[in-house]
């Protein structure tokens, strides 16, 4: 493949060039030579600065985000039906959530560790609130783009409420609503490594092991760390891709 | 079927405003047994708003629709759209069964009347492709398949051709006169286009621009297959031309 070729060009460029530098330089608490990186990303098992392995970091932050996602597809999916199908049910959360959806997820921070303290819980609640918002729009978003004659269709064949929203609305609004998890994922993610780094926060995770190596000067364990939130951000990215692709490959337009 | 009478219909749009606009006003006609009916009108006169008002979608403000056997309530209607309102999730097979599924018609049975309806319209091979896989002659036919499977007693078409270049056009029409021969049906449709009313119709009504009522009626009696060409067909067109245009 011609294009994967020139794709992987410039990555190449790049890891020779840190190579070139950190050989140069010779200073593993700036820029630590590959191999160390390298040989801490493949031994995920092993214990690093005493707060477990990368294996560990990574179970427990990929536990929060899992909580923290289910509950905002379990508030989020419901309510973005109601939203989007009944005009006063949307009328009626319509300012709340328009005020609260600016605000980044981040900056509940604070006001989460006064009302929930630490742990779990606060974890929790921020990557709750960065998935929730997207699920929640696209899901209205998708309700909404609901063709009206579609429903006539469904009518005129005496089809009731309940019968609308079972067999034109839900298949009609479901791959809105995965777009809406894939964004509210990438987000949840991102909330989960930050809210990991604040202090005092649920000592454990990736987000965690980073901060603390940061500490210390391990730039190496930095970076592994990095180089895991990455991928597995890019795995869950890909899967919601791939369920698009093969479930919803009916739709009209492509993307 | 029995016969369905319109009675002095009427249908006011009233906007938020206040402002109110008469769509259709004193339309009275009916619709005989397996009679094939086309109602000719100006774009935007109100056609679509009057066949919406007999399938039940929209409640008039004014006048009766009123089946000759009026202790039945139920009477069952398909309707081809405009745009044909397929389902796009749904494959062809699946598109066809839906009023049917709708119904709560057991599975094996729904197989088996699609199966059938696959045959009739044509469409062998492409029961399972999504609408968009189709071309828009046969999403048609899918969309009258659809219409078909709960064998309505009435099958309205809001001008269903309209969008289809004209070879396929005409290739449906015939179509349509042979599921028309073959199914027993009533058929009101609605048009625009002069041509296609003589070539379907038994009866053609002429509708006067908005607010709309029946303007004229012509009675055709060639027999079928017409042609098109002929100058009996050239004469039947030429009346109604000018009945269209006469005030």
């Amino acid at each position: 493949m011609k294009k994967r070729l020139i794709k992987i060009i410039v990555p190449i460029i790049i890891l020779i060039g840190w190579e070139l530098i950190a050989m140069t330089l010779d200073n593993p608490w700036k820029l630590p030579q590959l191999g160390n990186i390298i040989s801490i990303i493949i031994h995920p098992n092993e214990g690093l600065l005493g707060t477990g392995s990368l294996i560990e970091s990574t179970y427990s932050s990929l536990k929060r985000v899992a909580l923290g996602f289910g509950l905002a597809c379990l508030i989020g999916i419901p309510m973005g039906l109601g939203m989007g199908w009944s005009k006063i049910f949307g009328n009626l959360f319509d300012y709340i959530i328009e005020i609260l959806r600016p605000i980044p997820p981040l900056a509940w921070i604070p006001l989460i560790l006064a009302w929930l303290g630490l742990g779990l819980r606060s974890a929790v609640m921020i990557i709750f609130i960065g998935a929730f918002f997207p699920i929640l729009i696209n899901t209205i978003e998708g309700v909404k783009s609901v063709k009206r004659s579609h429903i006539e269709v469904a009518r005129t064949f005496n089809a009731g409420q309940a019968d609308i929203l079972r067999k034109i609305v839900f298949p009609h609004s479901s791959p809105y609503i995965v777009t809406g998890l894939r964004i509210g994922m990438g987000t949840a993610w991102m909330c989960l490594v930050a809210a990991e780094m604040m202090p005092g926060i649920a000592p454990s995770g990736l987000g965690y092991l980073i901060w603390q190596a940061n500490t210390v000067g391990q730039i190496s364990i930095i970076i592994a760390g990095i180089v895991y939130i990455g991928a597995l951000g890019l795995i869950i990215d890909r899967t919601f891709k791939y369920i698009e692709v093969k479930y919803f490959s009916w739709r009209e337009t492509k993307s | 079927m029995k016969k369905l009478t319109i009675n002095n219909l009427e249908k006011k749009f009233t906007s938020e405003k206040k402002a109110s606009v008469v769509a259709v006003k004193d339309m009275s006609f009916s619709v005989e047994d397996k009679e094939f009916l086309c109602i000719l009108g100006p774009s935007g006169c109100g056609k679509t708003t009057l066949l919406r008002m007999i399938a039940g979608l929209e409640m008039p403000t004014g006048g009766k629709i009123e089946w000759e056997d009026a202790q039945e309530v139920d009477h069952r209607i398909g309707f081809v759209f405009q745009d044909d309102a397929l389902l796009p999730w749904r494959s062809t097979n699946d598109n066809i069964a839906f009023g049917l599924e709708l119904q709560n018609v057991p599975k094996e049975k729904i197989r088996k009347k699609v199966a059938d309806l696959v045959d009739f319209m044509n469409l062998k091979g492409f029961e399972s492709s999504y609408p968009k896989e189709l071309s828009g002659g046969m999403q048609k036919r899918v969309a009258i398949a659809r219409a078909l499977v709960i064998e309505p007693d009435l099958l309205l078409m809001d001008e269903p051709f309209v969008s289809l270049d004209a070879q396929t056009r005409n290739i449906l029409q015939r179509e349509l006169i042979r599921v028309w021969k073959e199914k027993h049906n009533t058929i009101l449709f609605i048009t625009h286009n002069v041509d296609e009313a003589v070539f379907l119709a038994d009866r053609v009504l002429v509708l006067t621009e908005r607010p709309t009522s029946v303007k004229a009626e012509v009675e055709i009696t060639l027999a079928r297959p017409r042609d098109r060409t002929s100058n009996e067909f050239t004469k039947i067109r030429k009346e109604i031309l000018s009945k269209m245009d006469s005030g």
